[in-house]
Order: structure tokens, then C-alpha cells, then sequence
């Protein structure tokens, strides 16, 4: 039995980036490209193109993406449009632009959850994303949502200089009267940013083992669903783990749009099977992605393998390119 | 979400009107039909679920699901307590409330 990937006839969810622009510098943004310092906004009209494309190749759910979605002009005018076309919504963000106000809008536009970016204590945060005062924007964005009944999970991309304050840091949103149900944690990946100077920055299997301690002890103690939030080889993992660990189904039922209607399995790895203004989504989805969903650049112990995690994480390793094996297989 | 001979089905009264904990969609798709419950998860199903997850919309009671459901499947001899099979699964994996 040779393990490979369903093929469905367009993604089941799609993580969109409205736009390429970004008022944080997180310093191991995916994203490097200049353009996302720039305000070249995509006009509301290729937005609606788009969506309009994801709904013809019937995808159930967009998530607004970004760059950061609530700096788009037309972020609230995105919601109306994909509402009415009646897609099952919800968001990514840094969360620094959400407010009462927003949150609110959010709601009406039948948003039940969203995930935020938090990667830290308040110093530590506001060093890695280069604004201080961001952990309080973002903490009060968080605040936001919770009280209009949205539901956050808070992802947490590891690196050096957090990778020992998850626990502290989902402490003191507790103590500051914050009831968050989910964490992801996310991977460190040699993309954009954070493949400068990868060699200094990169994780070892070694420090994610102790991160997965810590995931399970966040569950036992403070009853939030503690996650890894990116696959991971589970035959590097002590079984215990495995639970904790999410995985991906990049190339089968999720993909990424970007702003230019360039269509990814990862929204970490750059790269595009096609344009979704050019050519319809379902014969990108079913045609272009065969060798991915063939599995024949995994090492052949993964695609033999009984207890098939789908190789970890394709945008781990480095130059991996659109993808490639996990850098810990 | 398949049949099962053996499945356990739930005792239901036919004028109950069952409900999905969630939204839903489904779609028809390379192989059969894909369900997408916000927020909980993805379900294969093949025609006949599919077409029960439709007819649980918050108005339909069991009563008029197993009745459009045979005129549908027509073919079926065993139309009620197969809708009323999936239904509990539904209501076992706690989509229904």
C-alpha cells in the first residue's frame, strides 16, 4: 500500500490574502516581499473577482488573510460580498485594528471565530513584530472578539527568543481575564524573513520536543486546547504527543489564494499552480497539483507508512522551494 | 457518513424537528458528496446522506424528511429506518441537537 492524497475538486477552505500589506514586522514573516510595506492595495473589484471565482469552484470557507486583512480599505465591504455569497467566514489577523466596532461588524457578517497572532509577553512580543505597544493592541483585540462571542484561537509561531514563555504567556492572558479555548503553536519555516540567517534561527527537534511538553501541560492546567498548529512527523514524536499535533491538509481541502488570485497548497510557501483570473480554479486544483498529491518526494518510508501523518511539514525545510520533505525526516 | 445495518438507531418521535449544532454545507464532489460543518469538521457522505443533511433545516420534522426521502428513493424498501440510521448517527456525533 503506497500512501497518496485524495484529490477533491477545489479546496473545501482557503486561507485568502486580501492584500500583501502589513503594518507589524514580525521578524520571520513568510512574507519578505516589498510589497507588503507598500500600500499597492488590491482594488476592491479584483477582490470581488476572486470571490466570486471561489464560489463558482464552491469552496465552503474563506478566511480573510493577510499581510493584515483589517488594513485593507475595503475589509468591511470583503465581509458584505462574501456573506452574500454565502461562504462560512472567518479571519487571521494581528489583531491590533479590532475593536468594539469591528468585532461588532464582524458578528453581523455571521463571523463566529478567527484566529490572532500573539507570540508572547508584552516585551517579548513587541520586539519580535518591531512595534511596541502591539501586545496591547492586540490583547485588546482579542478582548474584542471574546466579548462580542467570537471565538479566538491565538497562534503563536515559536522561535528562539519565545520558545520558553508559551506557558507564562498564556498565564497572563488568564490573569488579565482573557478565556481563550485554543492555541496553535506554528512552525518556524525558512521562508521570507526568517530565512535570513536561518542557521541562527532554525528549531531543533530538541527544542520542539520541550514545546510539546509544554503544550501538554497548557491543556492539564489551564484547559485550553494546546496545539501544534503545523504538521509535524509524528515518527519523530513519542507517541504521547501525537494528539497534540494538528496537521495540514495543504493540496486536498485547504489552499491559499493570494492577492493576486495565485493559487498555493501552503500559505507559508510562495510559489502558484495558476491564477484563479485565469484559468478556473477546479482545473488548477484537479490538474496542477497531481505531483503533489502523489507523494513521490517524500522519502519512501513515508509513503509506505501505516501511520501516515502526511510527512510533516512540506515548507520546513530549507530552499524546499513550493515544498518538500520535513526537515526532521 | 455511511449506513450501518448494526447502528443503533435513536428513539425519535416522528413530529421532532432535528437541527445541525452548526451551519452546514455540502457539495457534490470527484467522489460522492463532501459535508462541511462550520467549525466541527468534514464528512464524506454519499447521495442518500446528503440529501437527509439538506432536508435538516430547522423546519423539516422527521416526519416530512423520511416522506421526501421516499420519493426520492423510491427504489428503497427500508426508507424510514434508513433516515432514521443517519439521523442518529448525526445526533451520536452530537451534529444534531
Amino acid at each position: 500500500m503506497v500512501n497518496k492524497l485524495r484529490t477533491l475538486k477545489s479546496p473545501l477552505s482557503v486561507n485568502y490574502e486580501v492584500s500583501p500589506v502589513c503594518d507589524l514586522s514580525c521578524e520571520f514573516c513568510f512574507n519578505a516581499d516589498p510589497s507588503c510595506k507598500k500600500n499597492n492595495h488590491s482594488p476592491f473589484s479584483k477582490v470581488k473577482l476572486i470571490l466570486d471565482a471561489l464560489h463558482e469552484a464552491e469552496v465552503f470557507e474563506v478566511r480573510f488573510f493577510g499581510g493584515e486583512f483589517f488594513i485593507y480599505p475595503y475589509w468591511e465591504d470583503c465581509l458584505v460580498y462574501a456573506n452574500q455569497l454565502d461562504f462560512f467566514l472567518s479571519f487571521v489577523s494581528n489583531g491590533t485594528h479590532i475593536d468594539n466596532r469591528v468585532a461588532k461588524i464582524l458578528k453581523n457578517n455571521k463571523i463566529c471565530g478567527g484566529a490572532i497572532s500573539l507570540h508572547g509577553l508584552p516585551d517579548i512580543h513587541d520586539k519580535i513584530t518591531g512595534q511596541k505597544g502591539s501586545f496591547e493592541l492586540t490583547f485588546n483585540g482579542i478582548r474584542a472578539c471574546l466579548d462580542n462571542d467570537i471565538n479566538i484561537s491565538i497562534l503563536y509561531t515559536l522561535t528562539k527568543s519565545n520558545i520558553d514563555y508559551i506557558y507564562p504567556t498564556m498565564k497572563l492572558l488568564r490573569e488579565r481575564g482573557l478565556i481563550i479555548d485554543e492555541l496553535n503553536v506554528g512552525r518556524l519555516t525558512p521562508y521570507g524573513k526568517a530565512k535570513e540567517d536561518w542557521e541562527s534561527r532554525k528549531l531543533s527537534l530538541a527544542d520542539y520536543l520541550k514545546v510539546f511538553s509544554k503544550l501538554a501541560i497548557i491543556r492539564k492546567d489551564l484547559g485550553i486546547l494546546a496545539s501544534m498548529g503545523d504538521a509535524f512527523p509524528l515518527c519523530s514524536l513519542p507517541e504521547e504527543y501525537h494528539e497534540l499535533v494538528i496537521g495540514c491538509w495543504q493540496g486536498t481541502g485547504f489552499g491559499h489564494i493570494d492577492y493576486l488570485g495565485n493559487v498555493r497548497s501552503c500559505s507559508i510557501a510562495k510559489g502558484s499552480y495558476g491564477n484563479i483570473l485565469e484559468e478556473n480554479l477546479v482545473d488548477i486544483w484537479t490538474n496542477k497539483l497531481k505531483e503533489f498529491r502523489s507523494l513521490s518526494w517524500l522519502p519512501e518510508k513515508c509513503r509506505q507508512c501505516g501511520n501516515f501523518c502526511g510527512g510533516g511539514c512540506s515548507a520546513s525545510r530549507y530552499e524546499g522551494g513550493m515544498y518538500a520533505p520535513d526537515e526532521f525526516i | 457518513m455511511h449506513q450501518t445495518n448494526s447502528f443503533k438507531v435513536i428513539n425519535m418521535e416522528l413530529t421532532h424537528i432535528p437541527k445541525f449544532s452548526c451551519r452546514v454545507k455540502t457539495r457534490k464532489d470527484i467522489e460522492g458528496y463532501i459535508g462541511f460543518f462550520q467549525g466541527i469538521g468534514v464528512l464524506n457522505l454519499n447521495e442518500k446522506s446528503e440529501f437527509i443533511v439538506k432536508k435538516i433545516n430547522g423546519t423539516n420534522t422527521i416526519a416530512d424528511i423520511i416522506c421526501a426521502y421516499e420519493k426520492k428513493f423510491s427504489e428503497s424498501s427500508e426508507c424510514s429506518k434508513e433516515v432514521l440510521e443517519i439521523i442518529s448517527q448525526f445526533k451520536e456525533a452530537q451534529f444534531i441537537i
